[in-house]
C-alpha cells in the first residue's frame, strides 16, 4: 500500500472512531500511533508516542493556556460577568431589543477576559437569559443570541484557539490575538444589526424596557474599570512587546486574582473551583494537542498534505474559490465536532494549501476561527446551543436553533467580506512589535 | 465491598494528584510575575524561569488527567453512540474504555523508558541544566493512575447499568 492510501484508511479510520464516543484527543493519538507504527515501523511509532506527549506537555509556549484560562476563571467565578452584563444593560436597555444587544456587548467584552466559545454562552446564558425572559423576550432571541453571542469567546483575544493555531503553525500568538481584535468588534457590531433588523421586523419578539438615569449608567461602568485596566494591561504589554504571551498570562491571572480579593468578591472556594477547573481544561486542551501531534506525524508520512497542497495550487480554479472549498469542508466538520479538535486534525493539511495559495497565515487563522464560529451554532452539533438549552432546560432545541439562525446568516456574510477585505484582520496585526 | 474500596482510593488519589498540579499552577503565575517585575524594576530576571515554567507546565497537564478523566472533562463526539440503544452503547463504551486503557499502559511503558533513556544520556534544561528525567518519570506514573480512573469510569457505567 503506498503512504497516501494507508493515510486514507487513516483519516476515514480516525472519522469512524471518533463517532463511538472516545475522547478526540485519544483517537487522535491511537489512530496516529497505528498508521506511524505500520508505516515507519513499531518501534519508531513506539518511541514517538511518548516523545509527543511529553514535548507537548513540556512546551513552553503552551503554557500561556492555564494562565489565561485561569485568568477568565477566577473573574469569573468572582461574579465579573453580572457586572459586565450590568453595564451593557445599562447602556443599551432603552433600545428595541436592547437586552439581546447588551447580552452580546456583555459576550464580547466577557470574551476579553476568556478564551472559548461554551464558556462564554454558558455564563452569559445564566447571566443573561433569565433577565431577558423577565422582559418577556421571545425563547428564540433570547436563547439564540446567547448562544451566538458566546460565539465571539475565541475571536476576541485572549483566545484558546489562536494559541493552539499559532503554536502548531510556528505564528506569533501575539500577531493573532491581535489580528482577532478588528474582526470581533465588527462582527459584534453586525450582531447587534442583526437583532436591531430582526425586531423591527418582528416587534413582538422583544418589549422596550425602561432607560436608566445617567448616574446609573456611570455607576455601572465603575465597576469595570479594574478589569478594563487589566486587559489594557494585559494585551498592550503583549502587543508592544513588553511580556511574552506567558508572561502577559501570568500579569493578567494575578491580576484577576488580585482585583476581586481587594474588593472581596472571592471566596476560598470560588478560588479552589477556578483552580481545578483551570486544571481540568488546560489538560483537556494539552491533551489534544498531543493527540494531533501524534496524528500530524503520521499525516507527514503519508505526504498527504503536500500531495494534497500541490495538486490544489494546480487545480484551474482562482485561490478564493479554493479557500471558499476549504472553508466548506471546515463547516461541515465544525458540525460534528467540537472547535479545537476540529482545528488541530485539519491543521496540518489544510494549513500548507492556504500557505501555497498565497494567503496570509495570520489571516487564515481567524478565517478558520470565524468557520468554527459558524460550527458551534450550527446543527447538528452546535456546542454551544447545546450549551444553552443546558442551562434554559426547557426550551427545545430547535427553538434555540431557530434563534441563531440569523447569526449565522450574518457569520456567513461576513466571512464573504473577510475573504475580500483580509485587511480587517491584518490591520492591526501591522502594527505590532512582538 | 472491594470495587467500592478501589473506586475510593482512585477518586482520592486523582484528587490529590490534581491538587498537585494546582499548586503548580499557582507556582506558575507567581514565578513567572516576579520573574517580570524584577526584569522591568531591577533589570534583575531570574534565570531558568523558562526551564521552570516548561517543567511545571508538563507538572499540571500530567497531574490533572485522571481527575480530568473522572470529571469526564474530555471532548468527544456524543452524537451517535447516544441514539444506540442501551445495550449497544454498552458495547462501544466497554471497548473504547478497554482500547483507551491500552493506549495509556503503553504510554505509562513509553514514558518510563523515555525517561531511563534520558537519565542515561544526561538530558537536562537549557539554563538551569535540570534533568528531565524525573518529570518524565512522573508522567509515567499519571499515566497509570489515568488507566485507573477509566477503569473506574468503565466499573461506573456497568454498575450504573445493574441497578437498571
Amino acid at each position: 500500500m503506498n503512504p497516501v492510501h494507508a493515510g486514507i484508511i487513516g483519516i476515514v479510520l480516525l472519522i469512524v472512531i471518533l463517532f463511538s464516543r472516545f475522547p478526540v484527543a485519544f483517537c487522535m493519538a491511537l489512530v496516529g500511533l497505528l498508521g506511524f507504527g505500520y508505516l515507519v515501523s513499531p518501534q519508531a511509532a513506539l518511541n514517538i508516542i511518548a516523545k509527543d506527549f511529553y514535548t507537548v506537555f513540556s512546551s513552553y509556549g503552551l503554557t500561556v493556556v492555564p494562565l489565561f484560562v485561569f485568568m477568565g476563571q477566577i473573574l469569573f467565578y468572582a461574579g465579573i460577568s453580572r457586572k459586565l452584563y450590568d453595564a451593557a444593560h445599562a447602556w443599551l436597555g432603552q433600545y428595541k431589543g436592547g437586552l439581546a444587544m447588551a447580552t452580546v456587548g456583555a459576550c464580547a467584552s466577557f470574551s476579553a477576559i476568556c478564551g472559548s466559545t461554551n464558556a462564554t454562552a454558558a455564563t452569559m446564558a445564566t447571566v443573561a437569559l433569565p433577565e431577558m425572559r423577565r422582559f418577556k423576550y421571545r425563547d428564540e432571541l433570547a436563547t439564540g443570541v446567547v448562544a451566538a453571542g458566546g460565539s465571539l469567546g475565541i475571536l476576541i483575544p485572549p483566545s484558546v484557539i489562536f494559541i493552539v493555531y499559532g503554536i502548531m503553525t510556528e505564528q506569533s500568538i501575539g500577531k493573532l490575538f491581535m489580528a482577532g481584535i478588528l474582526p470581533g468588534i465588527l462582527l459584534s457590531a453586525l450582531f447587534i444589526l442583526t437583532i436591531y433588523i430582526w425586531v423591527t421586523l418582528s416587534p413582538k419578539m422583544a418589549p422596550r424596557t425602561e432607560k436608566q438615569s445617567f448616574k446609573k449608567k456611570i455607576r455601572a461602568l465603575t465597576g469595570l474599570i479594574e478589569v478594563i485596566i487589566l486587559f489594557v494591561l494585559v494585551m498592550g504589554g503583549l502587543f508592544l512587546g513588553i511580556f511574552t504571551p506567558t508572561e502577559a498570562g501570568a500579569v493578567g491571572a494575578l491580576g484577576g486574582l488580585v482585583i476581586p480579593l481587594v474588593r472581596r468578591q472571592l471566596t476560598w472556594q470560588g478560588f479552589l473551583q477556578a483552580i481545578y477547573s483551570s486544571t481540568l481544561t488546560t489538560c483537556m486542551i494539552f491533551m489534544i494537542v498531543a493527540g494531533a501531534t501524534v496524528f500530524g506525524h503520521f499525516l507527514a508520512v503519508t505526504t498527504i498534505p503536500s500531495v494534497l497542497s500541490a495538486w490544489v495550487v494546480e487545480l484551474p480554479l482562482p485561490p478564493w474559490a479554493i479557500m471558499i472549498v476549504v472553508m466548506f469542508f471546515f463547516f461541515l466538520g465544525g458540525c460534528f465536532m467540537d472547535a479545537l479538535g476540529m482545528i488541530l486534525l485539519t491543521i496540518p493539511i489544510f494549513f500548507p494549501v492556504a500557505v501555497a495559495l498565497g494567503y496570509d497565515p495570520i489571516w487564515f487563522g481567524v478565517v478558520i476561527v470565524l468557520v468554527t464560529e459558524l460550527g458551534v451554532i450550527t446543527p447538528p452539533v452546535g456546542i454551544n446551543v447545546y450549551v444553552v438549552s443546558g442551562i434554559a432546560k426547557d426550551v427545545p432545541l430547535e427553538i434555540i436553533f431557530k434563534g441563531a439562525l440569523p447569526f449565522v446568516l450574518t457569520l456567513l456574510a461576513y466571512l464573504i467580506i473577510m475573504i475580500f477585505f483580509p485587511q480587517i484582520a491584518l490591520f492591526l496585526p501591522s502594527f505590532a512589535a512582538y | 465491598m472491594e470495587m467500592l474500596f478501589f473506586k475510593k482510593t482512585v477518586k482520592l488519589l486523582s484528587s490529590f494528584f490534581n491538587l498537585f498540579a494546582s499548586a503548580s499552577l499557582a507556582a506558575m503565575i507567581l514565578l513567572t510575575c516576579i520573574d517580570v517585575s524584577m526584569r522591568y524594576f531591577f533589570n534583575r530576571p531570574i534565570a531558568g524561569t523558562y526551564d521552570l515554567v516548561s517543567l511545571m507546565g508538563a507538572v499540571i497537564a500530567a497531574f490533572a488527567m485522571p481527575y480530568t478523566m473522572l470529571m469526564k472533562g474530555h471532548v468527544a463526539v456524543d452524537l451517535f453512540v447516544r441514539r444506540l440503544s442501551t445495550k449497544t452503547q454498552l458495547v462501544v463504551e466497554t471497548t473504547t474504555h478497554i482500547v483507551g486503557m491500552l493506549l495509556f499502559l503503553t504510554l505509562v511503558w513509553q514514558s518510563y523508558a523515555l525517561a531511563s533513556d534520558m537519565k542515561t544520556v544526561g538530558e537536562v534544561t537549557p539554563t538551569l541544566l535540570l534533568p528531565f528525567y524525573p518529570v518524565v518519570y512522573c508522567m509515567s506514573v499519571c499515566f497509570f493512575v489515568l488507566c485507573l480512573a477509566i477503569l473506574v469510569n468503565l466499573l461506573d457505567i456497568w454498575l450504573k447499568r445493574g441497578k437498571k
